[in-house]
């Protein structure tokens, strides 16, 4: 079996874990499609990099203050208002590696595999992983073969994000459980007693419970 | 409630603080905080395992999230004593919400040593990311610390009030803001219940979410945790291990301070434990049943292993356990069940956090370091050392003595307690205000994040359209990104472009790619374009098939224009890489890669089609100015020495070579094929005779230092002179009196600093010049060869080719042999590109052109006279030297007489002598026996027509008259330099230089004419100024009816041209060897018609 080179790079998901995970939004995608970093707001937490189904963030252990999370961005000052093409896209001598819009591209390598199904497998690889990529594939082996992961075509930070505001949308659910203890509260403290450790009541207490949370 | 013996009230604690546990604690807190040290003024990846795989290790699994976990005996004892009102267990409530309070604390303590920008740690608060579970987390987390302070405050409220009547300095301190102290503690008393109720909510709401935070990473995550009800285990999970952390706690504390454990309260608590179990037992063995499908017990053994130790020691075991009411009530086993709960929650954290975390990438396991447990544990003791810290100060655990701190602190509190009503509710209006405050952030947080999410949703919906956007080059300029991320890119640097620079263009040979793909130019031009707008252009096997051609054959079949129809070039199409018109459409070097490739690596003999870079293109000379340095003038061994200094191998490599010892393998030299040590020196030719009695001025080619004697290094790189080479300047010069050394007018420095691969013009310096004058012995080697497209020769000129491109050079041994010189170091040959059928495979005389290959050198129908801008010498006549007759001024304006060389003979145009020749030669050497009475030849190639190697090649031929001993019959080694030119006494030259070289000499010489043959190589032109078949052969011998006779209408004139027609018998073919012109005849190895027997 020949040898096969693979570039392994930020896919820029359309749908990125990462920018789903990021605590602050260091991470965020472009309108142009690529998935950039902003470290001046990073905390360096790495969750990213957990995040990241294709293992791509790598993180400056070794740098103590200001560490960076470094990982393709698309060339982002060259793209910048002047249409140019990223550094490796320019400067592949055999142009395996095609920069332009993604539904153009895809329809390339469409293309492609009908014109040359001798070369390749009939699966552009990223055009469904995870939810889709921006890079994509095309290969003569199987991707597992050659480093590439199989995955699932469902963006993973969909089900997070589901999960997320399923609980907390509108605080509807905390507002409900709050007005619940308080309920509770209220009633399993007939004596309007004092709370937290003043069980025993010595004094008077002329204060009716709160109910802070029940509005 | 006044003097009992047990009171439940908080007390302080008064037994002596420093005692062997603390000191042991403070112990692991140094070594442990030493390492934090580390880690924050060297890094994380200096003092942990961390990788870019395994970015999350026990800083973040045990540290936070145990700890989160273990911490949930403050909420749930909360949650137990005040919202269920059961008031008994007051007692355990403070150390509780304490135990809580430290344990936050030092998860946010943890947290900020494992965030690479932890200085950065209060940006979740003004940078909101609704979608991120970790900003969930970050943000209850951070809301619940506020929530336990508030509930901790109380203690330390009592434990200042109770020292208002201490008689100290502090005191007397505290008496000051006696006021704001009670006030504070009224106020807080107020809004303590909201707060409680707030601190339940906002821990279901982050131990929940703590396990959405994996989920993020299903690719990653074990199947055996990876659920969607893992949130909600970890939240009951949590409410199951608070209990047992506070019975934990307290029989702990108790123990450690000398007590009795309270098991009245206990023992009950520990009554509704099991039912936390049970709820967690179930949901979590449900879900595993449930998936039972998704789950591979054996992928990954550990986890497995873990998961069933997590089961059983974690869940099975305590429910059953707690089952027993001896267990419940027997303090021993119930410390040793609820160390079996908190193991199985700590465990369980672990595989979700660290053991069923398994990235397909990752290379090594993780394993913590010897940094991150001892930080760990000094974690662990800093929870402990403060707990001992706080119930020492302040009123936290149950106390036994009469009056407590707290009737003390309620006595003082009787002031503070007439807070009017309208205070209290503007105390409790604020407090409710800072909760919906923060329920309302929470929600427009949610709002825009769930709008993000739509939105994004929206658009790769948009993107994963299958109908490609419609093109508009506006549509290429990008959108604005925050300048923000406008850092540190090194893109469109002068680096990557050097890179991409690194290598010279490809000298492509259309004339092998002709040959090798059998003349079909559409393997390569697979597309037509007719004019300049159109850059797609028509594929060209559609276009034939429009017109019913059928492509296959060589396309100069029909298109015999080409020369003067160029055809298109690649660049009409290609163009830049991905332009917006059409990204499709490959730019040009991506085109040219792309076609070369393929066919390079299907080729069988990949030496011949290679697909290394370096093959193709050359590298480009890096630039020198910025390498090369002198303080000062150097001299041209301190220039080598920088040389040598980084290419040391280099001259190790040359000290071997030919060019720099004058001598070497000479495998074609006859009668001396094994031998190695044939100089230079030893060779006798008919200009200045011999190097041996000229030794200084020679050495002036010498690529060497200072070589005026045989006495010179060989040995000492230091001598090499890499310049005269290297130059790319056109300065460099030696000086010929120098021995070698350059003018010393040069400004080495700079021409150092310029160094590049060797020119024509380089070469040239010496080899233009040999013989004494321009071109005057090589006759095909003249300086015009160094212009730039000079027409007489097409490699040279039009397609500006190197010498090294046929000289080809291994370690500085150069290919190419002279027949003057003894040594060969690699021969060159035109069919090492060109192949034995040059001629094409589609003209209607290739194949008649390609039977003389093996018969006739390429030169010598490609080279129909040599001297082409340069006269060369033909012949000198040394007899008549020394007289002082007028140099005269012969047709080409060169010199008809020299008193130094006597009567001259230039040529110019001069048509060649051709000869079979095999590739090996005879010489004479010094001191070789030599007849007289006949023209000696002093060197000679070897060949005649019988002999299969053999090839009629072009040769100039010098012929002279010099002097020889005529006693010993041998040539005579005149001294010119220093002797005859300057004296002009032959007797004395010849006795000095025969001296110089060792030779006997009986001092009696004579004058006998030589002959030296030179073969000519340059000044290779194309096929239309190449001889026609009538230069050599009769007209009716080359008609094509005497073959052909049905051919009429190929018999085309120009296949039987003579481009000089005025010159008979350039080919004497009787000289050679034939017995007539072998068109008609037969040639040596074809019948005269069609191809058979060979005739002999």
């Amino acid at each position: 079996m020949p040898q096969t080179y693979v570039k392994v790079q930020c896919m820029h998901c359309l749908y990125p874990s990462c920018v789903s995970a990021c605590i602050v939004g260091a991470l965020t995608k472009a309108s142009d499609g690529a998935v950039v970093y902003n470290p001046t707001i990073c905390i360096g937490c790495r969750y990213c990099q957990i995040a990241c189904p294709f293992e791509i963030p790598a993180y400056e252990f070794h740098e103590p203050l200001t560490p960076r999370v470094r990982k393709c961005e698309f060339c982002t000052d060259r793209a910048q208002g002047t249409g140019a093409n990223p550094a490796c896209a320019a400067s592949c001598p055999t142009e395996a590696l095609v920069f332009g819009r993604r539904a153009e591209l895809l329809d390339m390598a469409k293309s492609r595999l009908k014109q040359r199904p001798d070369r390749y497998l009939d699966r552009v690889y990223g055009e469904t992983e995870v939810g889709g990529t921006s890079w994509l594939y095309l290969t003569g082996r199987p991707v597992q073969e050659i480093g590439l992961l199989n995955l699932p075509g469902t963006p993973p930070a969909q089900r997070t994000e589901a999960i997320q505001h399923g609980i907390f949308k509108y605080g509807m659910i905390p507002i409900a459980f709050y007005g619940l203890l308080s309920y509770l509260m209220w009633r399993n403290n007939p004596q309007r007693e004092e709370f937290s450790g003043e069980a025993e009541a010595r004094d008077a207490s002329p204060k009716p419970d709160a109910k802070g949370g029940a509005e | 409630m006044s003097t009992s013996m047990h009171d439940d009230n908080p007390h302080r604690v008064t037994k002596p603080f420093f005692t062997f546990g603390t000191l042991t604690l403070l112990i692991f807190m140094g070594v442990g905080f030493a390492f934090g040290i580390t880690r924050m003024l060297l890094g994380l990846g200096t003092v942990t395992n961390l990788d870019n795989h395994n970015p999350w290790g026990i800083w973040i699994s045990f540290d936070v999230a145990c700890g989160v976990a273990l911490a949930a005996g403050g909420f749930t004892t909360a949650a137990l004593v005040d919202i269920f009102g059961r008031k008994k267990y007051h007692a355990l409530l403070r150390p509780a919400i304490l135990t809580a309070f430290l344990g936050y604390l030092w998860v946010a303590i943890a947290l900020s040593f494992d965030l690479g920008r932890y200085w950065n740690i209060w940006r979740p608060i003004f940078h909101w990311q609704g979608n991120s579970v970790l900003f969930e987390v970050g943000m209850c987390v951070t809301a619940y610390l506020i929530v336990l302070s508030i509930e901790m405050s109380p203690a330390i409220l009592e434990g200042l009030m109770a020292r208002l009547n201490e008689k100290s300095w502090g005191a007397s301190l505290l008496k000051k803001v006696e006021m704001p102290i009670l006030s504070l503690y009224a106020a807080i008393k107020i809004i303590l219940p909201m707060f409680i109720v707030a601190g339940v909510v906002l821990s279901f709401m982050h131990q929940s979410s703590l396990g959405t935070l994996m989920l993020i990473a299903p690719t990653k995550l074990s199947a055996l945790w990876n659920t969607p009800v893992l949130p909600i285990l970890f939240l009951l999970s949590a409410i199951m291990v608070g209990f047992p952390m506070v019975i934990l706690e307290s029989i702990y504390a108790n123990i450690s301070f000398g007590r009795n454990p309270e098991m009245d309260l206990l023992t009950p608590m520990a009554r509704i434990i099991p039912w936390f179990i049970g709820a967690y037992g179930a949901v979590k063995i449900g879900d595993l049943i449930v998936r039972h499908n998704q789950l591979n017990l054996l992928e990954h053994p550990t986890a497995t292993i873990s998961l069933v130790i997590e089961i059983l020691l974690g869940i099975v075991a305590p429910f059953l356990l707690f089952l027993n009411k001896a267990v419940r009530r027997s303090m021993g086993w119930l410390f040793f069940t609820v160390s079996l709960i908190i193991f199985g929650v700590i465990l369980n954290r672990i595989n979700v956090f660290l053991v069923g975390y398994n990235p397909p990438y990752s290379t090594k396991a993780y394993f913590p370091s010897i940094g991150e447990i001892a930080m760990t544990i000094a974690i662990v003791s800093s929870i402990l050392f403060c707990y001992r810290i706080f119930v020492t100060f302040f009123p936290v655990l149950p106390g036994y003595v009469p009056t407590t701190e707290v009737q003390l602190a309620r006595m003082r509190e009787e002031r503070a307690r007439t807070v009017s009503p309208f205070w209290t509710w503007v105390i409790r209006g604020a407090a409710i205000a800072c909760l919906l405050a923060f329920i309302g952030l929470y929600s427009v947080v949610h709002i825009e994040a769930i709008q993000a999410s739509v939105r994004t949703v929206e658009e790769v919906r948009r993107i994963q359209a299958q109908e490609p956007a419609p093109r508009a080059p506006a549509e290429s300029v990008y959108a604005l990104r925050p300048s923000a991320y406008r850092n540190f890119y090194l893109l469109d640097s002068a680096l990557l472009k050097s890179k991409a620079d690194d290598y010279e263009p490809v000298a492509f040979s259309h004339r092998i790619h002709d040959e090798l793909t059998g003349g079909d130019c559409g393997m390569c031009h697979h597309k037509y374009s007719a004019d300049e707008s159109d850059r797609v252009g028509t594929d060209i096997k559609m276009l034939h098939n429009a017109m019913e051609i059928k492509l296959g054959g060589p396309c100069s079949a029909c298109h015999d224009d080409m020369a003067a129809n160029p055809p298109q070039s690649c660049s009409r199409c290609h163009g830049l890489p991905n332009e917006p018109d059409d990204p499709t459409r490959i730019g040009l070097k991506g085109a040219y890669h792309r076609q070369c490739i393929g066919c390079h690596e299907r080729q069988l003999k990949p030496a011949s089609a290679p697909t290394e870079c370096a093959a193709c293109h050359h590298p480009w000379t890096p630039d020198h100015s910025i390498l090369v340095a002198f303080e000062g003038k150097p001299n041209p061994q301190e220039v080598t020495r920088t040389c040598l200094s980084c290419h040391p191998k280099v001259g190790q490599d040359l000290l071997k070579t030919a060019h720099w010892n004058w001598k070497g393998y000479s495998p074609t030299l006859v009668g001396y094929e094994h031998r190695t040590d044939i100089s230079l020196s030893l060779m006798v030719n008919n200009y200045c005779v011999a190097i041996g009695s000229n030794y200084q001025q020679c050495m002036s080619c010498h690529i060497g230092h200072g070589g005026v004697s045989e006495s010179f290094d060989f040995s000492n790189p230091a001598n090499i002179d890499c310049l005269v080479c290297h130059d790319t300047t056109g300065k460099y010069r030696k000086d010929p009196s120098k021995a070698g050394f350059p003018d010393p007018s040069l400004d080495l420095v700079a021409i150092a600093q310029k160094v590049g691969r060797p020119t024509r013009q380089a070469c040239g310096a010496c080899h233009f010049y040999s013989g004494g004058a321009t071109n005057a012995k090589h006759g095909d080697l003249e300086p015009a060869l160094a212009e730039s497209n000079s027409p007489i020769d097409i490699h040279m000129g039009a397609l500006n080719q190197r010498c090294q491109d046929c000289h080809t050079t291994i370690e500085h041994r150069i290919a190419g042999m002279s027949l003057t010189a003894p040594a060969v170091e690699g021969r060159v040959a035109c069919e090492k590109c060109h192949g034995m059928t040059p001629h094409g495979v589609a003209g209607p005389l290739s194949r008649h052109l390609d039977d003389h290959i093996r018969n006739v050198a390429c030169e010598s129908c490609h080279i129909p006279a040599f001297a082409r801008v340069a006269p060369t010498l033909l012949r000198r006549d040394y007899s008549d030297a020394g007289k002082d007759r007028p140099e005269g001024s012969d047709k080409y304006g060169m010199p008809e007489y020299s008193k130094k060389f006597g009567t001259l003979t230039w040529g110019k145009d001069v048509i060649p002598t051709y000869l079979w020749f095999d590739g090996t030669r005879n010489a004479a050497l010094l001191g070789d026996q030599i007849n007289p009475a006949a023209p000696v030849v002093l060197n000679a190639p070897v060949g005649e027509r019988r002999n299969p190697a053999a090839r009629i090649f072009p040769f100039k031929v010098h012929t002279a008259v010099q002097p020889y001993d005529i006693e010993n019959n041998t040539l005579a080694m005149p001294n010119f330099l220093e002797d005859y030119w300057v004296n002009f006494d032959w007797a004395k030259a010849i006795m000095d230089g025969m001296k110089r070289v060792g030779l006997p000499y009986s001092g009696k010489f004579g004058f006998v004419e030589t002959k030296m043959y030179s073969a000519i190589h340059h000044g290779v032109v194309t096929a239309s100024k190449a001889l026609g078949c009538s230069d050599c052969h009769s007209t009716e011998a080359v008609s094509c009816q005497r073959c052909h006779k049905n051919a009429r209408g190929m018999d085309l004139p120009a296949n039987r041209r003579a481009v000089y027609p005025e010159i008979k018998k350039r080919f004497d073919f009787e000289a050679l060897g034939y017995s007539g012109d072998p068109a008609i005849t037969g040639g040596r190895f074809l019948t005269p018609m069609g191809r058979g027997v060979p005739s002999r």
